[in-house]
């Protein structure tokens, strides 16, 4: 049975983080900050500093409901594929002691190819491993190692994973698959994953095979009689392979003395090839039962330089491994951002909804007539306090209407409504060749108190009398120019929008250069 | 106790919007030239964890300030009475069209919000305004004037004298060129006008200045994975073994070329964001390199074995068939055989890649070429891409969310922020730069991109101060 998700190992939440990364690419950050931060509101204390409890948190209350099991399968799916190469370097290892511990009773057991197979090769393999395992920073040192470091990669038995996870069901394949490619691109969301949890597959394939070997060697031994002998074509004296077989069983030779050959046995078992497998020396009873005297140094060996440095490889595998995993869980990339959203308070400030833009209010229509002027003298309405004289005031209408004060009002601002009042019944009763002019502050709105004023003006005028309002801007000297085309547009878009064909504003900033 | 409310109010057209816009650091409010385009109160509640701080009105501006306060005062009798008054005034007008604005903008502040009137400054003050400063002492309501600067002119004196005969805090706060101390300093400001809201702004200034420091910290993350990605960058591809390499060069290069500076476009985007600036438009002269300095080839082997790697093939298989020989003569041949094997393995592997990678099985090419571009060897280049990063940030950064003309990353300014690194740091940053390659494992590269977050924060937070 699956293990529940709180319980599952780093590995399972590894993969269950990717996914679940994934699934979180296409969805707004907004709401993920929102979800985030409420899973990191409800984080006990002591989780706050524990980047990785925090990310476990995370899983736990996120993780996609319809599919839990997506990390435990990749987990299993990895047991299987170890389980599988454990299996096949048991049945090689077997293999392997089988064919060197062969004995048919016409040759002994060639110590030398023991040696060769179960030592020699197996130190060998270890030093190759040590080459294939030295950090990246150290080999950039040392021009060729990264080279010869990628080649040994090839040669690792635990490269048969992934073509041994084809055997499994798609969904657990694919899921593996995944954690095992991640090589040392960038782009890696599994960082060294893959890298060590090859290695370790390689690690229990060599140690299967060292357990396979030593447990057909101890069958061998206890279920057949075998004879050693030592043999081999180069001129080696006894007295020489006696001290390499001493340096051999170093480690052992001061608390299991039995693992350690004597000269004479040495001696006493060395064949040659011409012989027929006949020992060179002649032999006595109690020499011939010293042939099985080979076997607790060779089991020795075996152990020694092959099980044992396995059994250290294999958990130093593992835990780099491990290691590899934490890291890889709290490095993913997203997974900062996750820390990120889960730490930080969230912040709205906006308002809800989106504004919508009201349309404009004012349907915008030229004058129904051009707009002549009735007279050369106007009466002028300052509005709202516009602070110019009447020479001032003559030279602003110069330059637009071509037509001088002879009457200045004011109006709006600091008025009361009953002088506004006041001026309106003034100007209804001016001769309807006068010209009514308004002077207003081009930098300022059109306020409705303003088109209130123009349309009470209305009202106690006839309808055809012409009203012109005439923006004016000052510089710093207070003195009247042109106003910018984007107020005269503004002001223009107003007084139109009143809709009255006999009301119009005194400047045309198409016609007027310096506006 | 209600939590605090302001109303931006003022004339139309004065930058309230463009108040709002900055102080809830939302792009989306409209700013318009066009006087009126605030019909209705906005509310943009600010919140932390769901928890409300305050509350942010903008408002329409006063269209009948004058006969408001003139209906207003004839019903006066005492002075304690206005603020009933100007209650009187919304409750009889809600319904009617006489005064939709003023019912509108006064409503929050009958209900307790606080004041922020707000000019223009850059235009001369004039009597016209009177009238609503008096409506807005009428309400009784702690008050606060904002000069804001919508222009070029200057009429900044003129106004303080006027406003400082109605509001006790005037200030002067330009809404576009505020960065983000001014703002929290005005919201800062906002906590004195009344005793019980000291506490709630309080806290929204320290939330917002951790805020600050977040997004900080996710910019640097963006522009450390930016740099990390370019230099690791490559870009491959197999050609056949009589194809010409050449004529591939540029086309392979602008393509690489294309993919560095949408990744940089992507950071930029990606920064944008994170200070909620997700409607702007950007010109920026992208970067330049010269592609002969991208390109190489180099062959292959259908295996993914290169010729270097196949060399040290050969070199190990020679050296360990001569190892052998050696541990058989027990070292009498002075390790001859190895070095000798070693020898003649590279030789063989040197004199036969070429052969190999002509031969065919079963109608299948064994081999062929692949041009590579990239990474980018220049060691100046992620100093420029850093420089540039750090000058985007910072007008990003100390951007006002009123501001909507195009950002112009000016490419002269940014190059400079890229020199003015110091020595010292110059040496952190090169020595984590060399580090992220293309053969790199991700370990290293993920402990690579924490150690440049952490300095590009430091950078960061320099440049914005500068800035």
């Amino acid at each position: 049975m699956a293990r529940q998700p709180d319980e599952q190992s780093t590995f399972a939440d590894l993969v269950d983080l990717k996914i679940q990364l994934e699934l979180d690419r296409t969805r707004d950050p907004d709401e993920l900050h929102r979800r985030d931060r409420k899973i990191g509101r409800e984080l006990s204390a002591q989780c706050l500093s524990d980047r990785r409890a925090q990310l476990r948190q995370w899983l736990r209350h996120s993780r996609d409901p319809e599919h839990p099991q997506h990390g435990a399968r990749a987990v299993l799916a990895y047991r299987v594929t170890a389980l599988i190469l454990a299996g096949v370097g048991l049945i090689i290892g077997c293999v392997c002691a089988g064919a060197a511990f062969y004995y048919d009773g016409s040759q002994p057991v060639n110590v030398v190819t023991v040696l060769a197979l179960f030592v020699a090769l197996q130190l060998l393999l270890l030093a190759l491993l040590g080459l294939a395992t030295i950090p990246s920073r150290l080999a950039r040192g040392v021009p060729g190692l990264r080279t010869v470091q990628q080649m040994l990669t090839l040669l690792s038995p635990g490269r048969l994973m992934p073509w041994i996870v084809r055997i499994l069901p798609q969904s657990y394949r694919e899921l593996l698959q995944q954690v095992l490619a991640s090589g040392t691109r960038l782009s890696s969301v599994y960082g060294n994953v893959g890298k060590w949890g090859v290695l370790l597959g390689s690690q229990v394939f060599a140690l299967a095979f060292n357990l396979g070997a030593l447990a057909t060697c101890l069958y061998l031994v206890v279920f057949s009689d075998l004879a050693f002998g030592w043999s081999t074509t180069l001129q080696t004296s006894a007295d020489g392979f006696h001290s390499l077989v001493l340096t051999i069983a170093a480690p052992w030779s001061q608390w299991f003395n039995e693992g350690v050959p004597s000269l004479e046995l040495v001696t006493a078992t060395r064949y040659f090839r011409i012989d027929a497998g006949e020992f060179a020396s002649s032999m006595n009873e109690h020499d011939a039962a010293a042939l099985g005297g080979w076997w607790p140094f060779l089991v020795a060996a075996m152990i020694c330089y092959g099980l044992l440095p396995r059994i250290v490889t294999t958990l130093l595998s593992a835990g780099r491994l491990r290691a590899s995993i934490h890291h890889a869980f709290t490095h993913m990339p997203g997974a900062a951002r996750i820390l990120d959203r889960m730490n930080s308070e969230i912040i709205e400030m906006s308002a809800n909804g989106s504004e919508v833009q009201q349309p404009s209010s004012q349907t915008v229509s030229p004058p129904s007539a051009t707009i002549t002027l009735a007279s050369d003298k106007s009466w002028v309405v300052r509005w709202a306090g516009i602070k110019l004289d009447t020479d001032a005031i003559n030279a602003h209408l110069a330059r637009y209407l071509q037509t001088t004060t002879v009457q200045l009002l004011d109006a709006g601002g600091s008025q009361s409504l009953e002088d506004d009042a006041r001026v309106i019944e003034q100007l209804a009763q001016t001769p309807s060749e006068t010209q009514l002019v308004l002077l207003v502050k081009s930098w300022e709105p059109p306020l409705m108190e303003l088109v209130d004023f123009l349309k009470a003006l209305r009202q106690a005028l006839p309808k055809d009398r012409a009203i012109i309002v005439l923006p004016v801007a000052l510089d710093q000297a207070a003195a009247p120019i042109a106003p910018s085309p984007s107020d005269v547009q503004m002001w223009g878009r107003k007084i139109r929008g009143i809709g009255d064909p006999w009301l119009d504003i005194g400047i045309n900033h198409q016609a007027d250069p310096d506006v | 106790m209600s939590d605090p409310v302001f109303a931006v109010v003022g004339h139309p057209n004065k930058g309230k919007s463009s108040i709002v816009a900055t102080l809830a650091q939302d792009d989306s409010v409209i700013i318009s030239a066009e006087p009126g385009t605030t019909t209705r109160c906005r509310r943009f509640p600010m919140k932390v964890d769901d928890q409300l701080l305050y509350t942010l009105v903008d408002t329409p501006g006063f269209q009948r300030a004058r006969a408001a306060l003139a209906w207003m005062k004839a019903r006066e009798r005492s002075a304690a009475d206005r603020p009933d008054i100007v209650h009187s005034f919304v409750d009889e007008h809600r319904n009617s069209n006489t005064f939709p604005d003023e019912c509108e903008l006064l409503s929050p502040l009958i209900q307790g919000a606080g004041i922020l009137y707000v000019v223009d400054g850059s235009r001369p003050y004039g009597d016209e305004y009177e009238a609503e400063m008096e409506i807005l002492r009428w309400t009784g309501q702690p008050s606060m004037a904002l000069i804001n600067l919508v222009g070029d002119g200057n009429h900044v004196e003129q106004w303080t004298a006027a406003l400082g005969q109605f509001f006790k805090v005037v200030r002067v706060f330009n809404a576009v060129t505020a960065e983000f101390y001014k703002r929290i300093d005005l919201l800062t400001a906002f906590g004195q006008l009344k005793q019980e809201w000291r506490k709630p702004l309080t806290q929204a200034v320290a939330s917002l200045e951790h805020d600050r420091e977040r997004r900080r910290g996710r910019s640097a993350r963006e522009i450390a994975e930016m740099l990390a990605d370019m230099l690791a960058s490559v870009f491959t591809q197999r050609l056949s073994t009589n194809e010409d390499p050449d004529p591939h060069q540029s086309k392979l290069s602008q393509r690489y070329l294309d993919g560095l500076r949408e990744r940089e476009r992507a950071c930029r985007r990606a920064v944008e964001r994170i200070y909620d600036h997700r409607r702007l438009k950007r010109s920026e002269q992208e970067f330049d390199l010269v592609a002969t300095d991208l390109f190489s080839k180099q062959s292959w082997l259908l295996w993914g074995l290169t010729r270097r790697q196949l060399i040290t093939a050969g070199a190990i298989g020679g050296a360990l068939a001569g190892g052998g020989i050696d541990l058989a003569l027990g070292g009498a041949s002075l390790m001859l055989g190895t070095a000798i094997g070693g020898a003649v393995g590279t030789a063989s592997a040197l004199f036969s890649f070429d052969r190999m990678i002509e031969a065919k099985v079963l109608g299948l090419p064994l081999g062929g070429q692949e041009v590579r571009v990239g990474p980018v060897s220049n060691t100046n280049f992620p100093y420029v891409v850093l420089g540039r990063a750090l000058y985007h940030h910072a007008l990003i950064a100390g951007r006002s969310h009123a501001l909507r003309a195009e950002l112009t990353v000016d490419s002269a300014a940014a190059n400079k922020s890229a020199a003015a690194l110091s020595v010292d740091l110059r040496k952190k940053l090169q020595r984590i730069f060399s580090t992220l390659k293309p053969e790199a494992d991700a370990e290293t590269v993920a402990d690579a991109c924490d150690e440049l977050t952490a300095l590009v924060t430091l950078l960061l937070k320099e440049s914005e101060r500068n800035n």
